[in-house]
């Protein structure tokens, strides 16, 4: 009887629709920022060890929340849970980087705080929502790390290039480990579920699959855009970067087919379409290249589409 | 029953896609990312306004592209794929056309006009294609014209001065796009139970209805942020009640009440701050508990209605 009550609310947890989803995750997730402006005003966390403190009861109140709603069965906790979790998010960033002179080590600190909390907050929407921010920040710390900061975010004029090998590079390091570990967790999941991982394995894949399609932004080269600052961008041939994480959201809509999640796979296939929309806008390479790129791209689509359907009809 | 046998229950892990499976998805996806690559690469082909091949030439090669596209489409008509495609590419090479014919002779004419003409001559294309795809790139372009004839066209524009004259404001006109894609929802979700099913798949209605209730939205903003007149917000608030009552008679799909909530949330949390011009620390709270608790009895209604409206399918199916 207790068993049967056990796979009814993990069911009920667990067969919400992605638009479903989406509205309590944005409403919670603004709700939070409006939590945070009231909770700083409140108590006026200004120092570290304050921030720290507020952050840590903020995240320790919506870890309870969530452990007692059981995985988001009760929607009206696991809202609150949600709001109190981002506003406690952002007092404990605050508290681990005030010290911190530039972007990665802000960077970092936020890649082992959503690595905890993806780990650590029984709740699925929220191992997504970490993991999504998690690989947002451990694309910018790889960034930051290997090719330091823009002079000009400083005010100085110097311009800030990285070589196209360590760009690339620089890429494949952020992303490559991303592909192999969504590689990894789909074939193996057979394996990880009878050890009772996948509440916590499953949402942190298909915080993955997202990062993996929008995520890849982070890792372009300083010069394909300005992030802030005045001057016009300089491309210098990096027009590649749009191409690269059209590729990267197209492994995504793969990874979301092989779980089965239509949703997952339209979002996808959107990203796909937003780098696209980028690349035509990419300085560094004539729109003539870019085109002919495109076209030679497409006719060899087409043509692998075809072989695959005369091979299989054979 | 144990933890793991509990959770394999659940949510059927180990229903993994099959290796046919693999292969047609592979198929299709690589089918449908190489016609995306050739459309985008006509589109930039024109827009790189290539001198090299003279207008002469510029004109015959999308010419030619679209005779080709033509009598492929005759060739292996739909609904075989090669038609389909073909006639997907003859929509992207008659914007391309219009596009070179405004770039070559500066016409004069707004940028709306060339993607109202483009929806127009493209229209026999998508209607012969009995494509989701190729209407779904239909109707994006008749939503950019849209778009840019409702927002992007200054107040000195003629057309401004007409629909003034007709005491109406940017949230009215708003209201043409959001009653254009609802209608175009409502149109395929008609088609669906038609022998034209197969060129109104189920995302089709879906994507229209969303970009319809974001315009209804963007329309509704300014009423209650600036209390402008009320009108437009009634109206949206009418078409609002008639979905979801059309929603909850049908009972098979949750989608446009979810949309609906999204939308009205959003409407709502923005009067609320406009309302309370956030003064003091404890409307902050309000507006953060308002935001959970609709989202939260939205939430746990749409839920409920899914698992009643699914309960009802399944005992209703033959077995």
């Amino acid at each position: 009887m207790n068993n049967d009550k056990q796979l009814d609310a993990a069911t009920r947890a667990h067969d919400r629709p992605l638009a479903i989803s989406l509205l309590l995750g944005v409403s919670g997730w603004v709700a939070g920022v409006f939590m945070l402006i009231f909770v700083a005003m409140l108590f006026r966390p200004d120092t570290a060890s304050q921030a720290a403190v507020s952050g840590g009861l903020l995240l320790a109140a919506a870890w309870a929340l969530f452990k007692v709603d059981g995985d988001g069965v009760q929607v009206f906790v696991a809202q609150l849970a949600l709001a109190l979790s981002i506003a406690g998010q952002c007092l404990m960033l605050f508290a681990m980087s005030e010290h911190a002179h530039g972007i990665a080590p802000i960077a970092s600190a936020a890649l082992l705080l959503q690595t905890v909390l993806a780990l650590a907050m029984p709740n699925r929407l929220h191992r997504t929502l970490s993991t999504l921010f998690a690989t947002i920040a451990w694309a910018l710390t790889l960034r930051f790390a290997m090719f330091g900061e823009p002079d000009h975010w400083n005010g100085g004029n110097t311009p800030h290039t990285a070589s196209l090998p360590a760009a690339l590079a620089g890429w494949l390091l952020a992303w490559g480990p991303v592909v192999a570990g969504l590689w990894w967790a789909i074939r193996r999941e057979h394996a990880w579920t009878a050890r009772g991982w996948r509440p916590v394995l499953r949402p942190i894949v298909t915080g993955l699959i997202v990062g993996l399609a929008f995520a890849t932004l982070a890792s372009y080269p300083f010069e394909s855009f300005r992030w802030f600052g005045e001057g016009e961008a300089d491309g210098g041939g990096l027009a590649l970067w749009p191409l690269l994480s059209a590729f990267g959201a197209l492994a995504a809509v793969v990874a979301a087919f092989a779980l089965r999640q239509r949703g997952l796979m339209a979002v996808c296939v959107v990203a796909v379409l937003a780098h696209v929309s980028h690349f035509y806008y990419a300085l560094g390479t004539s729109l003539l290249t870019k085109s002919l790129l495109m076209l030679a791209m497409g006719g060899a689509f087409i043509v692998a589409a075809r072989a695959l359907t005369s091979k299989e009809s054979a | 029953m144990d933890q793991p046998a509990l959770e394999l229950t659940a949510d059927h892990p180990a229903d993994h896609p099959t290796a046919a499976e693999w292969r047609a998805f592979a198929a299709r996806l690589l089918h449908a990312a190489g016609l995306g690559g050739l459309g985008a690469g006509i589109v930039f082909f024109v827009a790189a306004n290539w001198q090299a091949w003279g207008l002469l030439g510029r004109f015959g090669l999308l010419q030619a592209g679209l005779l080709i596209c033509i009598a492929a489409a005759l060739w292996q008509p739909p609904p075989q794929r090669i038609g389909q495609a073909a006639l997907l590419l003859a929509t992207l090479f008659t914007g391309a056309l219009l596009a070179l014919f405004g770039q070559s002779y500066q016409t004069g004419a707004d940028v709306y006009e060339l993607f109202f003409t483009w929806a127009l001559l493209s229209l026999p294309f998508a209607l012969a294609a009995l494509s989701g795809a190729v209407w779904a790139v239909w109707w994006g372009v008749l939503n950019v014209g849209l778009a840019l004839l409702c927002g992007g066209l200054g107040l000195d524009h003629f057309f401004w001065r007409v629909i003034d004259g007709w005491g109406w404001n940017r949230a009215a006109l708003l209201m043409l796009p959001c009653l254009a894609n609802l209608l175009g929802a409502g149109l395929f979700l008609m088609l669906r139970g038609t022998r034209f099913a197969a060129a109104a798949p189920p995302w089709l209605p879906r994507l229209l209805l969303t970009v319809g209730l974001a315009y209804g939205s963007a329309a509704s903003l300014p009423t209650v942020m600036r209390d402008q007149g009320t009108a437009v917000l009634a109206l949206y608030a009418a078409i609002s009640v008639a979905i979801g009552a059309v929603t909850w008679t049908r009972r098979q799909d949750v989608f446009p009440l979810t949309v609906l909530a999204g939308s009205w949330i959003t409407i709502s949390t923005a009067w609320l701050t406009h309302s309370m011009r956030l003064n003091d620390i404890g409307e902050l709270f309000i507006i953060a508990m308002w935001l959970i608790a609709s989202s939260t009895i939205a939430g746990m209604l749409l839920m409920r209605w899914l698992r009643q409206w699914r309960a009802a399918a399944t005992e209703g199916a033959p077995s």
